[in-house]
């Protein structure tokens, strides 16, 4: 499964975007990632909310299930702990790399 | 995640029907009724009337009624002092912390807490000396800020009540505190947030980027006593490491100049409307689009010198705290700015000129609204 990160915002206003294949991943993280991708987000549009926090980090997870594409966004204090510790390990991975 | 609200954003909602917010349909809804904060602010305590006014302020603003406090200021206390308090979060992303400094405290807890204090207390200084405003609520509102936030925790914000400052990861970023511009800016979030409370999104979310780059970069003018030709106009200069290929993150005289570096890319700011970006990350390039607005105040404090905070930044406090509204776009603040000019100055005064030529320089013609 191919899923896309997008972080923006913040002060600095930097956009970081991450694409990975849950292929590369160690397995556990992989099926975690699956899965919550696959639970965590719906068939609705991406609710966006209209007065956000000045300054705060805003995340985009897009990818595709089957034919289906899907996309999740939320801000870093809208997101459970799960999906904030999965995307801060994706985006660490990729630094290292 | 569908339909929640994270509890920072209580006082924001994403309503369709903001003229009422009793009606709000989204299950997690904080909001208080406004008869019941209004029982509150007569008969509670000193406590809950603070609160409950907080509560009012911020739902006066979201319904986009300006500020009215002559029929119910009576009814509370006002502090007339600076007040501030700086907590540590350890490193931990619980906030606010642990206390490390009051107000009139010993300096100790280390130079980002220092910092921290220090600064806030020069942007309150410069909001009440200029502007005669007492804190971010004209009403003595306290000052917190919290340190140490998360871990290697490259950003700062303002969360709707008070400043949060990481460490950075000494890699790209150095302590979010360094730069009094960046907490001159967030605490310049909150007055707009009290005041004009810009939409943070598209063009309003970048005017309210822009007024706090403005403002903070005032703040370091006034403290340094900088004209406007010595001033840098730069936000967030010293925060990068030196292993970055940047000056700043923000420069408002080029926009688009402020950093190239080949781990963190270019700075993407246009300094013109032809170069408008339009995306929808970063809520619709808040942080991006910023650089039109931050370049006409630069271009309009250049052309009227002396120090900046004496004519462009009155201008652009009173075109903020009295005639800008949360949809208020880039060709809404061109043309209030220039009213707001020719009523200070005079009708076709070296001000208006300046004020207009800058917003012409950017692509945007002021257009009389009167």
């Amino acid at each position: 499964m191919k899923i896309e990160i997008e972080r923006s915002g913040g002060f600095a206003g930097m956009i970081k975007r991450v694409k990975i294949d849950t292929k590369t991943l160690p397995n556990d993280l992989a099926s975690n990632l699956e899965h919550l991708f696959e639970n965590k987000v719906n068939d609705k549009p991406p609710q966006t909310m209209k007065s956000k926090m000045a300054d705060c980090y805003y995340y985009k997870i897009s990818g595709a299930i089957g034919n289906s594409k899907k996309q999740i966004e939320f801000s870093e204090f809208g997101a459970d702990t799960e999906i904030k510790r999965l995307v801060d390990y994706v985006f660490n991975i990729k630094k290292i790399e | 995640m569908q339909g929640k609200i994270d509890m920072f954003s209580k006082q924001h909602f994403n309503t369709k029907n903001r003229s009422d917010l009793l009606n709000c349909t989204n299950q997690s809804c904080f909001i208080i009724p406004e008869y019941v904060n209004k029982k509150i602010v007569e008969k509670g305590t000193k406590k809950q009337k603070d609160h409950a006014w907080k509560n009012l302020i911020l739902t006066e603003q979201l319904r986009g009624r300006r500020l009215v406090t002559g029929s119910m200021s009576s009814m509370f206390s006002v502090s007339n002092r600076l007040d501030r308090t700086i907590y540590d979060a350890q490193n931990q992303e619980s906030l606010p912390g642990t206390v490390i400094r009051r107000e009139g405290g010993k300096a100790k807890g280390g130079r980002t807490v220092t910092e921290a204090y220090d600064y806030s207390g020069s942007t309150y200084n410069f909001f009440n000396e200029m502007f005669n405003r007492n804190s971010i609520d004209t009403r003595g509102m306290k000052l917190d800020s919290t340190v140490h936030y998360g871990e290697n925790y490259n950003n700062a914000f303002w969360n709707g009540t008070q400043m949060v400052y990481g460490d950075g990861d000494g890699d790209i970023f150095e302590r979010f505190t360094k730069s009094i511009d960046v907490i001159g800016h967030e605490l310049s979030h909150g007055v707009t947030q009290y005041e004009a409370a810009l939409e943070y999104e598209g063009q309003s979310g970048a005017l309210n980027e822009s007024f706090s780059d403005v403002f903070g970069s005032l703040v370091k003018q006034y403290l340094l006593k900088q004209k406007t030709d010595k001033a840098d106009w730069l936000i967030g200069h010293g925060l990068f490491t030196r292993k970055v290929e940047g000056i700043a993150l923000r420069s408002m005289k080029d926009p688009g100049t402020a950093y190239d570096d080949p781990t963190i890319g270019k700075d993407p700011q246009p300094g013109h409307m032809k170069d408008y970006v339009n995306t929808t990350s970063d809520n619709g390039g808040v942080h991006i689009n910023s650089g039109i607005p931050n370049h006409a105040f630069y271009l309009i404090a250049m052309e009227l010198g002396g120090y900046a905070w004496e004519k462009a930044g009155k201008i652009w406090y009173i075109a903020l705290t009295e005639r800008l509204r949360e949809r208020s776009n880039f060709q809404i603040a061109a043309n209030v700015t220039f009213e707001v000019a020719g009523s200070i100055f005079g009708k076709n005064s070296i001000e208006q000129k300046a004020v207009s030529g800058g917003w012409k320089g950017v692509g945007l013609i002021p257009k009389s609204i009167i």
